[in-house]
């Protein structure tokens, strides 16, 4: 049997993997306090909203395409201008969540080509690559 | 007053006198059980989440959608480390699945919000009966056997050890039909892009039952693939169909009830309330078909 119980041996992970847990621990912990800072200032009311709760009540059935014609909220990447606002602010956490496996995976490339695990290397950049071409905003779908 | 309002919501739509902060509470706390309860169920709150957000909350199946990746996503970035740390997640697995995912569940996002509704809320409901079935028929294997990795999961070096808590002992595990493993996984990102429902339910048996993953492995490599794959997310929230308010308080209720959930796991009987979880699912999923068939709408 391959998938075997051996004797109890010491154990220590890859320390590509454990560079990359490191990091992404740290991100994910940036990218919560964001999320939840900016939440709390959104529903408090302390930051001003582009759109106000009373009124994304009202348009939160419709489907996004109707949504973003009728409030005029931004797409792609326009939020960023308008970050002051509290609602606004919340996709910073989101985008740093959505975003925090890239700087994770790239960090891993140098090693790995030291190393001459090209095949490793190779993944680590095509899977950044993936999500920074989705995060781009190039890819557009709608109704 | 949260279910009065969730009520309203299921049946005749919100009524326009409730409150706006009802909706975040009763989100928040809508996903605070959904968190206790997918521990012990073996299922992913982000399976839960669309189904159930989409059948009793008044929100558009847009921004459920795109706020279910998004509870999928902080609940594996969350649990990620550790599990990297443990040797229960394995990165060198991960990562050709989740590149094949990432790329597939952007064609799955694209294409799920260019569906009429009706048509997403009907395939959704079909998903969610079929996710039901799986879970009722679906056996692991703890530590299946491997006999011969196959030439592409040596090349990758698809291999690895970990310590078994539960009895101490180092256990080393390899995969095979690595092929067959990564055309899956192409169509569950598919699964999960259109959807944005967390791919757990899927991503473990085909580690498991497919690739010969022992099943510790198998569930926290799935958790790491979820974390990788975050492009659908990124294609709904460029759309717009993100929104904090329903995304916040959904991500963080499921976190602090899987927390609360893992506690419980001794004390909760886990068959019971994966009947539960069954049932609620089968509720929401014939809910779902009901949506589109206009029968319920």
């Amino acid at each position: 049997m391959n998938t075997s119980a051996d004797d109890r041996r010491p154990v220590v992970q890859d320390a590509a993997q454990l560079r990359y847990a490191a990091l992404l621990d740290r991100l994910t912990w940036v990218g919560l306090v964001m999320l939840i800072g900016s939440f709390v200032l959104y529903v408090s009311g302390w930051l001003p909203s582009y759109l106000p709760p009373q009124r994304l009540v009202e348009l939160w059935t419709l489907p996004v395409s109707e949504f973003v014609a009728r409030s005029g909220m931004p797409t792609g990447w326009a939020w960023l201008g308008l970050a002051h606002r509290a609602d606004m602010s919340g996709l910073l956490g989101i985008a740093v969540l959505a975003g925090c496996s890239v700087p994770c995976l790239l960090a891993l490339v140098p090693s790995c080509l030291r190393r001459g695990d090209r095949a490793m290397a190779w993944l680590c950049v095509a899977e950044a690559a993936v999500v920074v071409v989705a995060a781009s905003g190039l890819i557009q779908a709608g109704h | 007053m949260l279910a009065g309002a969730a009520a309203q919501a299921a049946g005749a739509g919100p009524d326009p006198g409730t409150p706006w902060w009802v909706w975040p509470l009763a989100l928040f706390f809508a996903c605070f059980l959904m968190g206790i309860v997918a521990v012990p169920a073996g299922i992913g709150g982000g399976t839960l989440f669309v189904p159930i957000v989409g059948s009793f909350f008044p929100f558009h199946i847009d921004f459920v959608r795109g706020a279910g990746l998004l509870v999928a996503l902080a609940s594996a970035l969350a649990a990620s480390p550790v599990l990297l740390r443990s040797g229960l997640a394995s990165l060198r697995l991960a990562l050709p699945l989740a590149l094949l995912a990432s790329v597939s569940s952007i064609g799955g996002a694209l294409l799920g919000l260019a569906m009429p509704d009706r048509l997403v809320q009907g395939l959704l409901g079909g998903l969610v009966l079929a996710i039901v079935g799986l879970m009722l028929v679906a056996r692991r294997a703890e530590f299946p056997q491997v006999d011969q990795p196959d030439a592409l999961s040596q090349a990758l070096r698809l291999h690895g050890v970990f310590v078994d808590g539960a009895t101490g002992r180092t256990v080393s595990w390899q995969v095979h039909r690595t092929p067959l493993g990564m055309l899956a996984f192409l169509g569950i990102g598919v699964l999960a892009g259109m959807f944005g429902i967390g791919a757990g339910w899927a991503n473990v048996p085909v580690l498991n039952l497919l690739m010969g993953a022992p099943v510790k492995v198998a569930a926290g490599t799935s958790g790491l693939v979820l974390s990788q794959a975050s492009s659908a997310a990124w294609v709904y929230l460029n759309q717009g169909a993100v929104l904090p308010m329903i995304a916040v308080p959904s991500i963080v209720g499921m976190m602090a009830g899987a927390r609360i959930g893992a506690r419980l796991l001794n004390v909760l009987r886990a068959s019971v309330v994966r009947r539960l979880v069954i049932a609620v699912l089968l509720f929401a999923g014939t809910r779902a078909l009901l949506k589109a068939l206009a029968i319920w709408p």
